[in-house]
């Protein structure tokens, strides 16, 4: 689908919140900034992979900054993006061991305008390992999951897109898949120290 | 509450309980460590699913996007080059034709392309001691035209010029500049007009036919210039790229 609508700053966090327009918000974020993401990344030592890489995870953070509700409207969204996609791919080539040329960088980064998004970096990395956990679970668990606690979608939805017989059975797959995904975190030596901070 | 206490954390968060069991819950979560430190587990078991669910939703924007902008760089290439050929043939061709054009251009061709042999009025060959010339010229006779004008003593403007057409349709383009020469130059002593126009004419197109072209565009310009002249529209008509192109070869 072709994307011809355009978004203001205040259009664009209201289409971010409503999961209909989802989509196409998220489509007008790459039209409108992928561009420009990529000329930083590029042009601080990234391949055009690791630009649309570093892009994804931007848009991933920005999502999930504005339907937690921390945007503050003193930053264009341009700038936040730029932002989350400057510490994004900071932190990547940090996690490559790239440091020498890394710290030039990175110091030569600092020195530019920049907004502080270090909790954002914090959750997405956490999110990011949780990723990882749900990837380990296998197809069968992961697309439960997702169905119900993604895509909303009901029980009956679901059974009609899955291969069980009826809802009682997804609803108890559903049930140990969530069980199975709550010990792999409670196994994660970072999420357990992060389940114990949340309860101090 | 009997059931396992995930489980009823599953249904809590679920949102399957009755407000009383949800009650319940919530006061187990806050009082209770192992409940709260089981809570924060699911929850961020479910933001680890959702944050997944955005993940594979943005890859998929993403690469709709691309395939997109791949499609109108593909398509915008394709026109280009497609543009180019038709612009690089269009180029070809145009400068084929005028290198041909530049090297096969002469008078002589001019003349082939533009000669029309003149058609004698009735008005001008009403009866008279002429009839004889005229009936010869009308008859496409040039042999008898050039013999009937030999002998006669003193040659009119109308002798001069009908046996200088005669001597262009024998291919005789010399005596045939000459004859029409002889019409301007009495003309310009009598101060007469007679045949003047037809005899500039295809003067200009007997050099075109003997190569001397520069003669020949000297005389078609002023010809084009005269609006009055009564061949200007035919040199209007003859006038465009073949005539630059002459000008040209002149010139070098």
């Amino acid at each position: 689908m072709i994307v011809t609508l355009h978004y203001t700053d205040e259009k664009l966090i209201s289409a971010i919140r409503d999961p209909l327009e989802l989509n196409q918000a998220i489509q007008w974020l790459y039209r409108q900034y992928a561009g420009t993401v990529s000329s930083f990344i590029i042009h601080y030592g990234g391949s055009a992979q690791d630009a649309q890489d570093v892009f994804q995870e931007t848009v991933v953070a920005f999502i999930e900054l504005v339907k937690a509700g921390r945007f503050r409207k003193e930053a264009s969204v341009k700038t936040l993006l730029v932002s989350i996609a400057r510490n994004v791919w900071f932190n990547d080539i940090r996690r490559k061991e790239r440091s020498g040329e890394r710290d030039k960088r990175y110091q030569h980064a600092q020195g530019q305008q920049d907004l502080d998004v270090s909790e954002t970096m914090v959750d997405l990395e956490l999110k990011r390992q949780l990723s990882q956990l749900l990837d380990q679970m296998g197809d069968p668990c992961r697309k439960i999951l997702l169905m119900f606690y993604y895509e909303n979608l009901s029980m009956k939805e679901m059974t009609a897109h899955l291969p069980y017989e009826n809802e009682q059975v997804v609803r108890n797959k559903k049930y140990k898949c969530l069980q199975y995904l709550t010990s792999l975190i409670k196994d994660h030596p970072a999420m357990a120290t992060q389940i114990k901070e949340l309860i101090k | 509450m009997s059931e396992p206490r995930e489980q009823i954390l599953i249904d809590y968060l679920d949102r399957v309980l009755r407000p009383a069991e949800r009650a319940e819950v919530e006061e187990k979560i806050s009082t209770d460590p192992e409940w709260a430190a089981q809570w924060q587990t699911l929850k961020l078991a479910i933001s680890g699913v959702r944050h997944s669910g955005l993940r594979d939703q943005v890859a998929s924007a993403g690469k709709a996007w691309e395939s997109q902008r791949e499609k109108r760089s593909a398509s915008v290439r394709l026109i280009s080059r497609y543009t180019l050929r038709v612009a690089a043939c269009v180029v070809l061709l145009a400068g084929s034709t005028l290198i041909y054009k530049f090297s096969t251009m002469s008078g002589t061709g001019m003349y082939e392309a533009y000669y029309n042999t003149y058609q004698l009025p009735t008005s001008r060959s009403a009866s008279g001691p002429g009839s004889a010339l005229d009936r010869a010229y009308q008859s496409s006779d040039w042999g008898a035209v050039i013999r009937l004008a030999s002998t006669t003593g003193t040659k009119d403007s109308k002798t001069l010029f009908l046996e200088g057409i005669a001597c262009m349709e024998l291919k005789q383009y010399a005596q045939a500049v000459s004859r029409f020469k002889q019409v301007l130059a009495q003309n310009a002593r009598t101060k007469d007009g007679y045949f003047n126009d037809e005899s500039e004419y295809y003067l200009a197109l007997s050099w075109l036919a003997e190569n001397h072209n520069a003669e020949a565009l000297v005389l078609l310009k002023k010809i084009k210039e005269d609006p009055d002249h009564r061949y200007h529209h035919h040199v209007i008509e003859m006038w465009g790229l073949n005539w630059k192109i002459l000008n040209l070869k002149n010139r070098k």
